[in-house]
């Protein structure tokens, strides 16, 4: 079912002699055999220093991938934690240059993934062309952009300007998405698919249970990539509940509070915290 | 890259509307997209929502001549639509009820909606209660406290009204919440938002609604002999009595219409709420494209007005549509014209406008004198201004109106006292 990971995506000229950002990460989820790990970080949040320590200790703890939020002044789809935090984080100075300066530092001292996360206006008022190739040269291998859908005009030139960067475009399914939609984000996908659980936005706890593991059973019919299951996944245990049945787990909130509870050197406990997370 | 499937005009007003919310809500849009559909045409509800319009809302709204400000001013015959008089104050009432019997058609038990002034947070808690609908409303912090009397006449009605602390506290933020709401309770809850703004089908929906104030003008107007109005001036935040106005004139070449946003303290950055005639760029904010107050990064600024309801950085997309094309002339009134104009209003004609409305009626007295008695210039005066005392007062009468609330809340501990 998982392509090799050289495997070029549909929407992706072939460019054999240099490698994209995007083998990259599907040459990752290629490798894990039980379900990995997608950190999720609020870029400035508190501060820069934070963020980068907390990214380190993110590849320490044994995360596949981190998750990088570009913070947005009016994020739809987070729920309270992610919320101020990057309220906090504009707040603190988090412009454009200093969320790029950041990416470029964490992408060059850690060694995992790194996937971009954002809402719509942020690459559209930059130019979608421009925001792409930025990300990319500051090391990054994928968007996720909640808020533009696939069935807007503008996501065509969105999905690639991508494409053109190399970038991988991560498409989220809602436990509202019908086959027809979910066959469609497949079809934009190049590495893999993120899976929201349960209604709401993210920081609420979820319970791992057999119609979750059904649902993704139902969308892994229909798509050949990875998927990656996130909103309101806290415990070690719910990600290892969730083995077979998606290649990696999302966690957002849980660490984001974590930061805030040792915001002067949060890397010795978000390392922990991601340790029993992976566990192992 | 083709998706031949979707209709990818759908909610366009040129490059502005469209639908970006999260996949999460997707199905729900199309399932209004699709009620709107079959409903927004059927006779049968067409005739629902105008029995309540007339046996309820007291449509139509009265036009009156503002014979003495048009003295005052000397110019144009002034002519005032009174949507203030409508059943819970504003125009705001035509949107919630159409909406509130769609939602009921649509099998939904529940409403939710957010409020800036609180105008549509009463008019939807009303609604509801008329139509037996559960109801919640989010409100900014902000809004809460400077708007308490609404915030009250919402719960008296049985509506929740919940206040929102994120962000700037105010009505983009109260829409942020409503919305994350509804991603968890989209099976049983509609969202009643109210403007014409946000993802499709909304903007067409709610302009639909409001429009019945355009149709009702241009037959009052013939009724006083006049043909065609010169200029029509209402006020804009998100922009629903705007559009509900100038929609049925949007054909008529010859009839100038302008949208008076909120000019605030000043043009300082944070200070205003000017997107048409200021530093409004394009975006992609709360589910739509248009026109917003944005950084250069593409953060959403703060931003400021007297009024609560004009205090928010984005614009419909049909307004903001016709705006860029110059169908739509775009001017701003300060908050001290605002507070200058409800007084001109209230001595020179017994009307006591609300806060929003009072921009258009601060703009239409530097038009009128440059206009002649043969013009008809129209001020849709869209809200009435009851709800507005706390802050009202406070402006004109600061010393007389803090010893009051002062003696008030005296004479109450007294009175608890004695009763102790």
């Amino acid at each position: 079912m998982t392509p090799p990971p050289n495997e070029q995506a549909p929407n992706e000229p072939a460019r054999a002699s240099t490698e994209r950002p995007a083998d990259r990460l599907r040459a990752k989820l290629a490798e894990r055999g039980a379900t990995g790990l997608m950190a999720h970080l609020v870029a400035g949040f508190p501060n820069r220093a934070a963020t980068i320590d907390a990214a380190r200790a993110i590849e320490a703890a044994g995360a596949d991938v981190l998750e990088l939020q570009f913070p947005f002044s009016d994020p739809l789809a987070d729920g309270p934690v992610v919320l101020q935090a990057c309220q906090d984080a504009l707040d603190a100075g988090t412009d454009h240059a200093a969320f790029l300066g950041m990416l470029e530092e964490i992408t060059r001292s850690i060694r995992i993934p790194t996937v971009v996360m954002t809402y719509a206006n942020v690459p559209f008022v930059r130019g979608f062309a421009s925001f792409a190739r930025e990300l990319a040269a500051a090391g990054a291998t994928g968007l996720i952009v909640p808020d533009l859908p696939h069935t807007e005009p503008e996501f065509a030139e969105f999905r690639a300007a991508l494409g053109d960067a190399g970038l991988s475009y991560v498409p989220v399914v809602a436990p509202t998405s019908t086959p027809k939609t979910i066959a469609e984000l497949a079809e934009v996908a190049d590495t893999f698919l993120y899976v929201v659980v349960r209604l709401g936005v993210t920081g609420r706890a979820s319970t791992i249970d057999d119609a979750v593991r059904t649902r993704l059973a139902e969308i892994s019919a229909i798509t050949p990539h990875p998927l990656a299951a996130g909103f309101g996944i806290q415990s070690g245990e719910q990600v290892r509940s969730l083995a077979g049945h998606a290649r990696l787990a999302v966690v957002g909130s849980k660490i984001v509070t974590t930061i805030r509870e040792h915001a002067d050197a949060p890397g010795p406990a978000v390392e922990s915290l991601v340790r029993s997370l992976v566990g192992d | 890259m083709t998706h031949a499937s979707h209709d990818t005009d759908a909610g366009r007003f040129g490059s502005f509307g469209g639908c970006f919310v999260p996949e999460v809500l997707r199905p729900a849009l199309e399932e209004i997209a699709e009620a709107w559909e079959r409903y927004g045409d059927d006779a049968d509800f067409r005739e629902e929502l105008a029995h309540y319009g007339r046996t309820y809302v007291g449509r139509p709204t009265p036009l009156f001549e503002a014979t003495n400000l048009t003295e005052h001013l000397g110019g144009a015959r002034i002519f005032v639509k009174l949507e203030g008089l409508a059943h819970t104050g504003a125009h705001k009432i035509n949107n919630a009820l159409g909406q509130a019997l769609l939602a009921k058609r649509m099998g939904k038990t529940r409403v939710i909606a957010e409020t800036g002034a609180g105008q549509h947070g009463v008019a939807t808690a009303t609604a509801a209660a008329a139509l037996g609908l559960e109801c919640e409303v989010f409100m900014g912090a902000v809004d809460a406290r400077r708007q308490v009397p609404n915030r009250f006449w919402m719960e008296c009605m049985g509506a929740t009204v919940r206040q929102v602390h994120e962000g700037t506290a105010t009505l983009k933020d109260a829409v942020n919440a409503a919305m994350r709401h509804w991603t968890e309770r989209i099976e049983d809850t509609h969202y009643l938002l109210g403007s014409a703004l946000g993802p499709h089908p909304y903007p067409t929906m709610v302009r639909t609604f409001q429009a019945v104030i355009g149709r009702e003008l241009r037959e009052q107007l013939a009724e006083r002999g006049v043909d065609r109005p010169h200029t029509i001036v209402a006020c804009v935040g998100g922009g629903s009595n705007a559009i509900g106005v100038f929609h049925e004139f949007v054909g008529d070449a010859d009839v100038r219409l302008v949208g008076v946003e909120a000019g605030g303290r000043g043009t300082g950055r944070g200070d205003n709420a000017v997107r048409m005639s200021g530093d409004g760029r394009p975006g992609i904010v709360q589910a739509y494209r248009s026109l917003f107050l944005l950084d250069d990064d593409g953060q959403v600024l703060p931003t400021h007005s007297v009024s609560a309801g004009l205090d928010y950085p984005g614009i419909g997309p049909e307004l903001a549509h016709l705006g860029t094309t110059g169908r739509i002339d775009f001017a701003s009134a300060t908050d001290d014209e605002t507070l200058a104009a409800v007084r001109l209003l209230a001595q020179k004609e017994g009307i006591l406008p609300a806060l929003e409305s009072a921009h258009a009626v601060a703009h239409a007295t530097k038009l009128a004198p440059d206009l002649t008695h043969d013009d008809a210039l129209v001020v849709n005066l869209s809200g009435r201004g009851d709800k507005d005392l706390f802050i009202m007062a406070e402006a004109l009468d600061r010393d007389a109106w803090r010893a009051f609330l002062r003696d008030e809340l005296a004479r109450m501990d007294a009175d608890d006292e004695a009763n102790a």
